[in-house]
């Protein structure tokens, strides 16, 4: 959880909501066909709520810094190097811009692929 | 008439070199997400890769150079545009398997099936990009190839698709619209077809001389380079004004052919314009006096450059605009406080720039990033005074090249006792140390006003009263100010002997009400205050204690 404290009050922002943000950014980005699960509960949990915006994606945010964890999946013929790098460039770019806090790594996992 | 693997390949190869040569005015329209504009060069670099693959060769199968192309392109693809293009093209190959030549009708199959295959990699296409122009131009076409059989007609109609729904991105994509521009990489594919159809009415397009005339064309070609392959290192442009007794100025050219590469010296009478590579620009400069004056002289480190441009593709352009300043001194300093006398106690104390900024107005990176620019200073030592300003100033060190070192000072009296413990002959990580030392000791406390009603900590707070803050946490709420500060007073010398106290006033205090105060606080104790006028808004009081 990130935290901010000025004189009239604090702010609080949960993992959670960074990562919808990041599920969000992460399946508009080019070459991801679907987030992974990555976990049994994540499967289950997007089995119970459909489309489930936090799927593949784990957050570890303290110290007013982000590490970030994508898990995606590709199709056969593309240039993964290249799509994970422009993942990482977007996906940091947005959630600097939308949170302010800087985002210290961004991790991406294809864990499958459709041929 | 049927397109074979030899034409598919002049038609990529010119595409290719189409594209390399229109990649700066791709770049520039670059958007998002950052405007990095390396777009014309990731597509270009893209396509590239083919001419290492398809050298010459004769009598070759169109369906065999499709998947040569396809495979290239897929391994040195880049950015999300290349990575597009990569994927038409691999759709293509696909399509085109096993096929000797092509016709209208087999290329509207490849070209439906290249915008298939690019349409089926992402799981929320974005429209109003290339893959928009891609699957209009190929619907439109595909028409066409029903019932004509010359694939020029095809492309023809490709190519006037393709450019009328480049002029529709705007719309469809509002980030494009806002910038006033075309997608950069929908651009690209035009450039792309453009290529393809010169190629196959027998006028393919050329790669761009080097030398040519138009700077621009070169200096994007830099990119290309490794930086081992710049035989030449100095860029090397001017203008003699010939004499008028020189006629002859040919042993000047060939001089220079002698001494680097991409010569250009055009000759317009009474003056000639020298453009050469070379590692010795001195020694062209001499030359050139032999036969008449210079002017306009510009020499360039042209490998310094390559690696800027390489480096700085990713990175978010540096702000801050104005030009840094050369460094004069070791050390340098830039502290953020609000308040025209923390301004001066600043000044005094050596501080080269002061950010004007606290509590209630927070600088950005780019205002702090500004003031270490303008310090000649080797190191500069940042203080951000504020909690709220430590982050922006932390990330001012990613965004320049002069080593800054960012002290986290959370108040304006952390910032002074710092600056205090500043040692000039030490080095700057011993310096780090000791200033650290030094402000971690100082207790500050805060006495301002409650703007509205609310609950802080536990502790219900009404308009108007007086809030006493130690160390950034709400330490006591009174009706009246005095109280307040005797309270808070009270709990910043707790447990200190004989500190060191200073009683900076704000903005809304006079400087008898505050010589009262200090009078007050010191017959408490045996405490000697020293009162400065801070000038800082919203507090009207801060008192420090080390």
């Amino acid at each position: 959880m990130l935290k901010v404290e000025n004189s009239i009050g604090s702010i609080l922002v949960y993992d959670k909501v960074i990562a919808q943000i990041v599920g969000h950014v992460a399946s508009d980005c080019y070459g991801v066909l679907g987030m992974a699960a990555r976990s049994a509960t994540d499967n289950f949990i997007s089995l119970l709520k459909g489309d489930d915006k936090e799927k593949g994606v784990k957050i570890v945010a303290d110290n007013d810094e982000i590490n970030i964890e994508i898990h995606i999946v590709v199709i056969y013929g593309i240039n993964i190097n290249a799509i994970s790098s422009s993942i990482i460039n977007k996906v940091t770019y947005c959630v600097q811009e939308l949170t302010g806090y800087r985002v210290s790594k961004v991790d991406v996992f294809v864990d499958s692929m459709k041929v | 008439m049927r397109i074979n693997g030899d034409l598919w390949r002049d038609m990529i190869l010119s595409a290719a070199n189409n594209i390399e040569n229109n990649k700066k005015a791709v770049n520039d329209l670059n958007v998002f997400p950052v405007p990095d504009g390396d777009t014309g060069i990731n597509m270009s670099l893209t396509l590239g890769a083919i001419k290492k693959e398809l050298s010459e060769g004769a009598g070759l199968e169109i369906g065999w150079v499709a998947e040569c192309a396809a495979n290239a392109m897929i391994r040195s693809a880049r950015g999300n545009s290349g990575v597009i293009l990569s994927l038409l093209f691999r759709g293509m190959a696909k399509a085109l398997k096993g096929c000797a030549d092509a016709g209208p009708a087999e290329l509207s199959a490849a070209f439906h099936s290249g915008v298939e295959a690019a349409y089926k990699a992402v799981m929320k296409p974005t429209e109003g990009t290339i893959l928009t122009v891609a699957r209009v131009s190929a619907e439109s076409a595909a028409k066409v190839a029903e019932t004509s059989d010359d694939p020029a007609e095809f492309f023809e109609e490709l190519l006037l698709q393709a450019r009328l729904t480049l002029q529709q991105t705007p719309e469809l994509l509002p980030v494009l619209k806002q910038a006033k521009v075309v997608d950069a990489g929908g651009f690209g594919y035009v450039l792309v077809l453009e290529g393809m159809l010169s190629a196959l009415r027998g006028a393919a397009v050329a790669a761009a001389e080097p030398d040519a005339d138009g700077e621009s064309r070169e200096s994007a070609q830099f990119s290309d380079f490794v930086t081992e392959d710049i035989l030449y290192t100095y860029c090397t442009e001017f203008i003699v004004n010939k004499d008028p007794q020189t006629q002859d100025t040919s042993a000047f050219t060939s001089y220079l052919q002698t001494i680097g590469d991409s010569v250009v010296a055009v000759d317009d009478g009474s003056f000639i314009k020298v453009h050469v590579h070379t590692n010795h620009p001195g020694q062209v400069l001499e030359e050139a006096l032999s036969i008449g004056a210079l002017s306009s002289i510009k020499i360039e480190n042209m490998k310094e450059q390559h690696t800027s441009m390489s480096e700085g593709q990713r990175k978010e352009p540096e702000k801050g605009g104005g030009a840094r300043a050369k460094p004069e001194k070791e050390y340098g300093f830039v502290a953020v406080a609000a308040g025209s006398g923390f301004e001066m106690v600043f000044q005094d104390l050596g501080v080269d720039h002061v950010v004007m900024g606290g509590q209630t107005m927070n600088p950005s990176t780019e205002d702090i990033l500004e003031a270490v620019r303008k310090t000649p200073a080797h190191t500069v030592f940042v203080l951000p005074n504020n909690k709220n300003i430590i982050m922006a100033a932390e990330q001012v060190c990613e965004l320049t090249d002069i080593k800054v070192i960012v002290l986290p000072t959370k108040s304006v009296p952390q910032g002074i006792s710092a600056l205090l413990a500043f040692q000039p002959d030490a080095d700057a990580e011993q310096n780090r140390e000791q200033m650290t030392e030094a402000f971690t000791r100082v207790r500050t406390g805060l006495v301002t006003y409650a703007a509205r009603n609310s609950e802080f900590d536990g502790k219900s707070i009404k308009e108007g009263q007086t809030l006493g803050l130690l160390e950034g946490k709400l330490a006591c709420v009174c009706d009246s100010g005095d109280k307040c500060l005797k309270k808070l007073f009270k709990l910043l010398v707790e447990d200190m002997s004989s500190p060191y106290i200073t009683l900076f006033y704000g903005e809304d205090v006079t400087e008898d009400e505050a010589e009262r105060v200090r009078d007050m606080l010191s017959a408490t104790g045996q405490y000697e205050i020293n009162v400065v006028r801070g000038g800082q808004p919203v507090y009207s009081y801060i008192l420090s204690a080390e």
